[in-house]
């Protein structure tokens, strides 16, 4: 007898993709088969089974042996070192060491499926006897390119390997990335990679927050922003600065508290398709954080990690005269930011209990002067399965952080100012002591998340109907806590020039989110057909509590409290309350693990008061057929899959959009008085969005390829209609369910991989990404386009464009005395035709608007490679974006308000007139329009060919006119790039370095090199310092920093 | 087997149902809002004080486009009276005015701005109008304040705005509260129009008392408001009526209609025109009438270093007077009814000079005066050949300055210079002009007069008043852009 008493095996059944089938026995001649739950798996299909398998089996060896042997690549017959083996149906298992080569102990003689699995790479199996002594088993693995055995989320409440999923999911394995590169935030980790999703960053500042475009952009509203789940717990992922001292735009992210190196995947899901069993909540998308747990093989088996990593941020380039006048100043600023980060990691347990621990100190200063994060980040995860019926995982994590961001004068505060003005106040002089230290603003952040799960089978030991039942909850809680100080020094006149008697602003923001989630679930045979039926709920209640309060007239800065303001500023604070519940029930069906289908209905709650409570169903639909197992897809084709799904999610509306009007006590200096501040709607209903995608994933010798089409519908839009200004009552815009809106669009992946044996063996493996979108804006409901962004009316939301579109006045050139005006601009509709008089002149506009372009790129992609040769592993990622426009405000300041500077670039105090090569101003200068410094020669034959090309170039130079200053945001950037080394081999015999396992040294960099398009003059057109808005103030560049370049090199190694 | 089975499916959709119903209640019930308050919750004479100090609030911010205070500024920027900047320091002011397209921002929020305070007072006036106050001088006050607010808002909407670039669509566009209730939008109407919609309210305040309760009335509400219709005649070109109204107003002695402010709520005209911050500065020809004859005004210097250019008196040549720093010069002064103080300071380029006639962050704005009426009736006697009268009331305007009074050949054998803000204009019009100049600098009438005596600044092809924004006319049905 192999085992004794009750024990528990998990075999494969089938082809290992969809279940895994749980068996038990009190003696080996009886065998009961129950589906064991597909979902959920945070790790790939090798290893869950391995986790399972450990989980259930106590074992009582009589005569044992051992199962040895070594598991190798068969591209290059390289060792896979951590490949996981383990015997099927035991917990019996173990890691491959550094020269790929494993031992499974204490095995009891018998006959056993022994399995290897490695991420990456399929799955292999092998049939070995153990009779007294020891068996041997090798494995020689292929390469998965699709990596179709990974299982992927699908839903709220169920998982499936991406060989069966019937939506399109993207899966990241970050663990992989965190060990070959330096992220400083999760978004970090996600740009580039996840093929349709176009993510931007909001400025180069520590911790800047960021914006996701999914798809063609789902809805007309929306912030862009999808759902962050953290291990099953919604996280807010807020933007806040706190206001004062004309606070920017750009927000911190609250996802910057959460630890890269703590993550083991992420799964993005991008649209309704996808994504409607999460309601309301993935109108946007839906990001899946789950956090690294601990590993045992056979128990009692812990290892610690150590990664340091050590360097630095720097200006990614050098400016040159014609993008700043002041780009000496502008280059002087930038300097060279150092990082440190030490993570270290604790992973292991036992049969029942396993835990991951972490701790992690990351100190990162950014490229310029006052500006840097310091973080601490605890994590502790702990798993504890007392037995087959019970699973419970706790998830905690703890970050500290302290922020310091540059000033705030505009957009990121001195690098805003020296960028558009050569020296236009003394204050910003760099020979100047208070030119880095006149403000500060640093954010103190408490942030907490931590969940519990339990997994209950109840009826795991039945043999009955019920065996097949399965509960799952989870309770969890987000708390942050950010503490804002925005302090502007007292300033002497003998230091700075200038003197300020200081100000300063405390803000304090709590948000706190308590997510609820439970389901149900049914495994059963409906004949020949698998089925499984869920039964859930998702419920989130979300509070925030704001509080601030200013003063100024501080006579000392020897005493900073905020008590030493004589003169009170403004005092404020705000609560919010949100609830919002989901219940959805899901039905899933497989024939022969050849045919799936399921469908999905949910109903959704949120709070809204002064109205009825806001509920929308949504459907979801899908299917999807391995045709490869149908026995109808020739060679060379060894995988082929079909699918198709169709989903609903929708928008709500705000919390208050269904009271008629609000009004709340404003003071004044005759007292506080009621003021109307907002406008809503109590006919107001959420916007619903309806997606159909299908798609297909076929592997094909050495390559994969993975594609997706679209289509989005977004109809009874939300549209912000602002009451006529003749009303008075346009304290903010009222809400119309009246718009509509289209997008459609591809995606696609193709992976491939080479290699071989010479060289020692050396692999190649390639992803290259790509997505198309387009979208229209179909309907306003009769509105008139409605313009935002800076200055008013850059973008637009108009019927017959896309969604933020830039629907500008165009200036096409003077107008002249004989009242012609030859249209010189090949955008115009009228493009060489002779314009009437007074149509376009000057800094005149007329009704000559033309659509410029749009802010979401319609293509972008991106090209990865990993390349291993004579054991060094070389990696990198580029990517792309093109098919877009950006208004490039720093060129707006630069002309606007430098123009009369006397000062050339400040390199000179006395450097009058000498500098300037600014266009605008040499055509000023040539036009005779004043004396602007450019040194050129008046025209005075206004007949001539050159005065008229001066004029009209004038004309389409001015920076009063918006479509002057949209350029093409084209660009394409090596984001990342990394060489290691694993150096154990060459250490294995030395003393102490002998005992590190996987030591490996390396060296890394991100935004090491980039190409933009030739007619943008901006520093980096994938910052967008309003990227975090939804409507169309979005896609503009003010005096925001671009993103650093940064270096590192690190260290790790195991124990 | 199957039993199970099939209860276990049946099950799920009962859990869902009952979820449904736990799911409705847990969602509605969420805290109440702390900061605000829906509107028909203030519909009880409880509320009605409150309400209008929202009302005076409204009136009283001094934020970017928000308040009187604002409003007095821009529309002074806008006509003649001041230049953008530190002179040619940033765009001139030929730009800033040329260059409005109609939905640029700035344009949008004035008028935004109007119409806000204009609602309050009309929101305010419905709800006591529906409900029976028993605190008598609660509902004076409610009354006085709501006519008054609403019927200065309309005076100005008439006095400031217009449809068409050539001048000749003066007016505006109110949509009330009832309108917009109804899904309705209000039609253009012109400046006489509007003025008529002022005067109704404001002859509808006469039967009310506004009391002490809040400053700025000083104990004259009956004369404020005659002030107030006075101008409406005058603008009208009624002559006789705006005579009687004048006469009715305010008198000499009389404290004018003044707009509160604080330290924290700071009179705007200082805040971006004055010693604070000279978006705007004062046009070139208020030094020049300061120049021409120095009991207009002292210019105060507060330049470091002396400069040849300098206009003042009293700068570094008067032993540093001009520092901003220490107690305010102007106590010192001996005229303490200065006409047009100036402040000069350096610029970039060039001297720049600002206003200094409100040079405290909390000086009371001055709304209308005494000195309106006089000249009010100084004109309507001008305009009916009695110079004698119009002189008379010119010099009780002057003396009150400590300027020479005018003779009768002054008058009549005026002749402006070539900067004066009479332009062209010549005898005893010109010269009434160019005293109105002087005398309501900054108080918001200089861009109707421009209008009244064809004294636009600027060509053709620019605004002789401020455009009604594309965002009206976009977005009202009612309205074209002819």
């Amino acid at each position: 007898m192999l085992l004794a008493t009750t024990k528990f095996f998990l075999l494969p059944m089938q082809p290992q993709e969809e279940y895994y089938n749980l068996y038990f026995n009190d003696n080996m001649s009886k065998l009961c088969k129950i589906h064991l739950v597909p979902r959920r798996k945070s790790m790939n299909n090798s290893l869950v089974k391995f986790f399972l398998t450990s989980i259930l089996l106590t074992s009582t060896a009589f005569s044992q042996g051992s199962v040895s042997g070594t598991v190798t690549d068969g591209l290059t017959n390289n060792s896979l070192p951590g490949a996981n083996v383990f015997i099927e149906g035991t917990s019996y298992g173990a890691a491959a060491d550094a020269d790929g080569n494993y031992t499974i102990s204490n095995v009891s003689d018998g006959s056993y499926t022994v399995t290897a699995g490695y991420i990456g790479y399929k799955s292999s199996s092998s049939e070995v006897t153990v009779s007294g002594g020891d068996a041997s088993a090798s494995f020689v693995l292929d390469v998965d390119p699709l990596r179709s055995e990974e299982v992927v989320v699908t839903g709220a409440a169920s998982r499936t390997t991406k060989a069966t999923a019937e939506i399109s999911v993207q899966r990241i394995n970050a663990s992989e990335l965190t060990d070959k590169n330096n992220y400083s935030t999760v978004d970090n980790i996600l740009a580039g990679r996840v093929a349709g999703v176009s993510i931007t960053k909001a400025s180069g500042i520590a911790g800047s927050q960021f914006k996701m475009q999914m798809r063609s952009g789902g809805g007309l509203n929306g912030d862009g922003q999808p759902v962050f789940f953290v291990d099953g717990v919604k996280v807010q992922n807020s933007s806040w600065r706190a206001g004062g001292g004309d606070a920017p735009d750009i927000g911190i992210t609250a996802l910057a508290s959460l630890n890269p190196e703590d993550i083991e995947s992420i799964e993005v899901i991008k649209g309704p398709a996808g994504a409607s069993s999460y309601g309301t909540g993935g109108s946007n998308g839906v990001v899946l954080i789950t956090t690294k747990r601990g590993k045992s093989n056979t128990g009692d088996n812990w290892k610690m990690s150590y990664k340091g990593t050590f360097g630095y941020n720097d200006q990614d380039r050098e400016y040159d005269e014609g993008e700043f006048r002041s780009y000496k100043w502008v280059n002087d600023y930038f300097q060279p930011g150092e990082i440190t980060k030490h993570s270290v990691s604790v992973s292991g347990g036992s049969e029942m209990t396993n835990l991951y621990f972490s701790i992690d100190n990351p100190y990162e200063e950014m490229h310029t002067p006052n500006n840097w994060m310091d973080q601490q980040n605890i994590r502790a995860n702990l798993d504890f399965r007392p037995n087959n019926k019970f699973n419970f995982m706790a998830s905690t994590a703890f970050n500290s952080a302290e922020m310091q961001l540059p000033g705030r004068y505009r957009a990121d505060g001195v690098f805003g100012v020296v960028t558009y003005a050569a020296n236009p106040w003394v204050m910003m002089d760099p020979t100047k002591e208070a030119y880095f230290d006149y403000q500060t603003e640093k954010n103190y952040i408490n942030s907490f998340v931590g969940s519990i799960t339990g997994e209950v089978t109840p009826f795991a030991d039945n043999a009955g109907a019920l065996n097949g039942l399965s509960a799952r909850f989870t309770y969890g809680m987000n708390d942050r806590d950010n503490r804002n100080i925005y302090t502007a020094q007292v300033t002497n006149e003998d230091i700075t020039g200038e003197s300020d008697e200081g100000e300063k602003m405390i803000s304090q923001r709590n948000s706190q989110v308590m997510t609820f989630n439970w389901d149900l679930k049914y495994d059963y045979q409906l004949g020949g057909i698998s089925a499984s039926s869920i039964v859930g709920s998702q419920s989130f209640d979300e509070r925030t509590r704001e509080f601030g309060a200013s003063r100024a007239g501080f006579v000392t800065d020897q005493i900073t409290t905020i008590s030493a303001g004589a003169v009170e500023g403004e005092t404020y604070d705000f609560m919010d309350h949100f609830r919002s519940a989901g219940l959805f029930t899901e039905h899933n069906f497989s024939l022969n693990q050849t045919f799936f289908g399921s469908f999905m209905l949910r109903r959704d709650y949120a709070s809204v008061l002064g109205s009825t409570s806001s509920d929308i169903t949504y459907p979801r639909f899908s299917g999807a057929v391995r045709l490869d197992r149908l026995g109808v897809v020739p060679q060379p084709i060894s995988f082929l899959k079909l699918r198709a799904a169709y989903g609903e999610t929708g928008i709500l509306p705000g919390r208050i959009d269904g009271i008629p009007q609000l009004w709340s006590a404003v003071n004044s200096q005759y007292g506080v008085g009621a003021v109307l501040t907002d406008i809503g709607n109590p006919e107001i209903k959420p916007e619903r969005i309806k997606e159909f995608e299908v798609g297909f994933e076929a592997e094909v010798a050495n390559f994969g390829f993975d594609f997706t089409y679209y289509n989005q519908t977004a109809n009874e839009s939300i549209v912000d209609r602002d009451n006529v200004g003749s009303s008075g009552m346009t304290q903010s815009p009222g809400k119309f369910n009246v718009g509509e809106i289209q997008g459609s669009g591809w995606e696609s992946q193709i992976f491939a991989y080479f290699g071989g044996q010479t060289f020692g063996g050396w692999k190649l493996d390639l992803t290259l990404t790509n997505s198309y979108q387009e979208n229209e804006v179909i309907s306003m409901g009769g509105a008139d386009p409605i313009y935002g962004g800076p200055g008013g009316g850059k973008q637009a939301f108009a019927e017959g464009f896309p969604k933020h579109a830039f629907y500008n006045d165009v200036n096409v050139g003077a107008l002249f005395s004989d009242g012609t005006n030859v249209m010189e601009n090949d955008l115009h509709p009228m493009y060489d035709e002779v314009m009437p008089a007074g149509a376009y002149y000057g800094d005149d506009v007329s009704d000559g608007k033309i659509y410029l372009g749009t802010g979401m790129p319609d293509k972008i992609g991106s090209f990865g490679f990993n390349l291993n040769l004579f054991g060094f592993d070389l990696s990198g990622l580029f990517n792309w974006k093109t098919g877009h426009v950006l208004y490039n405000e720093a060129r707006v300041d630069m002309i606007w308000w430098a123009v009369d500077m006397q000062d050339g670039d400040g390199s000179d105090p006395n450097d009058v007139c000498g500098t300037n090569v600014i266009r605008y101003d040499e055509l000023a200068e040539m036009l005779g329009f004043g004396n602007h410094c450019a040194g050129q020669t008046e025209l005075t034959n206004y007949s001539s060919q050159e005065y008229i090309d001066a004029a009209n170039e004038y004309s389409r130079t001015n920076p009063f006119f918006d479509a002057n200053s949209i350029q093409p945001g084209d660009f394409i950037r090596l984001r990342e790039i990394s060489l290691s080394y694993n150096v154990s081999k060459l250490t294995k015999s030395l003393p102490l370095l002998g005992n590190l396992e996987n030591l490996t040294l390396g060296v890394s960099g991100t935004n090491l090199w980039a190409k933009y398009h030739e007619d943008f003059t901006g520093v980096d057109p994938e910052i967008n310092s309003m990227g975090y808005h939804g409507g169309p103030q979005n896609m503009m560049q003010a005096g925001s920093l671009p993103t650093p370049k940064s270096v590192n090199m690190f260290i790790k190694f195991n124990i | 087997m199957k039993n199970i089975r099939m209860m276990i499916l049946v099950g799920i959709p009962i859990i869902m149902a009952f979820s449904f119903m736990s799911c409705e209640d847990w969602v509605t019930e969420v805290d109440p809002l702390s900061s605000q308050v829906e509107d028909g919750s203030l519909d009880s004479e409880e509320y009605l004080d409150f309400l209008l100090k929202g009302v005076l609030g409204n009136m009283g911010r001094s934020e970017e486009f928000s308040g009187l205070s604002h409003i007095i500024w821009r529309v002074a920027g806008f006509s003649d009276e001041f230049v953008h900047g530190e002179v040619d320091f940033a765009p001139d002011h030929s730009n800033f005015v040329q260059d409005i397209p109609m939905d640029l921002n700035f344009v949008a929020n004035d008028w935004e701005n109007y119409h806000q305070i204009r609602f309050h007072a009309d929101d305010l006036l419905d709800r006591a109008s529906n409900m029976t106050i028993s605190n008598a001088s609660l509902e004076q006050r409610v009354h006085w304040w709501g006519n008054v607010i609403g019927g200065l808002m309309r005076m100005y909407l008439a006095d400031h705005w217009g449809l068409t670039q050539d001048g000749e669509s003066p007016g505006a566009i109110i949509t009330t509260v009832q309108q917009i209730a109804n899904g309705e939008s209000g039609s253009f109407q012109t400046d006489a129009a509007i003025r008529v919609l002022a005067r109704t309210m404001l002859t509808e305040a006469l039967n009310y008392d506004p009391g002490d309760t809040y400053e700025g009335v000083n104990g004259n509400p009956d004369k404020i408001v005659w002030s107030l219709i006075a101008r409406t005649y005058l603008f009208d070109g009624n002559w006789s009526e705006a005579k009687s109204a004048a006469e009715k107003g305010l008198q000499d002695g009389d404290a004018g209609f003044q707009l509160v402010h604080t330290a924290s709520y700071p009179n705007y005209m200082w805040y971006d025109a004055g010693r604070n911050n000279v978006l705007f500065s004062a046009d070139p020809r208020f030094v020049d009438y300061v120049v021409a004859d120095r009991e207009e005004g002292e210019i105060i210097s507060n330049l470091e270093e002396e400069n040849e250019d300098s206009q003042s008196l009293r700068g570094p040549e008067g032993e540093g007077l001009g520092d901003a720093d220490e107690e305010n010069v102007r106590d010192g002064l001996d005229n303490q009814n200065e006409r047009i103080p100036l402040w000069e300071l350096e610029g970039d380029a060039n001297l720049a000079y600002c206003q200094d006639i409100y040079d405290a962050r909390d000086d009371y704005l001055d709304l209308i005066d005494w000195r309106e009426m006089e000249l009010i009736l100084a004109e309507v006697a001008i305009r009916n050949s009695d110079d004698a009268t119009g002189l008379t009331h010119i010099n009780n305007v002057r003396t009150h300055h400590g300027l020479d009074e005018l003779t009768v050949d002054d008058l009549t054998g005026f002749t402006p210079s070539e900067t004066s803000g009479a332009g062209t204009i010549t005898g005893s019009l010109g010269l009434l002009i160019e005293e109105r100049d002087k005398t309501l600098w900054t108080k918001g009438v200089r861009i109707t007069d421009q209008k009244r005596f064809d004294l636009w600044h600027l060509g053709s092809n620019t605004w002789p008043y401020i455009p009604i924004p594309d965002s009206e006319i976009l977005n009202n049905p009612n309205v074209t852009r002819p």
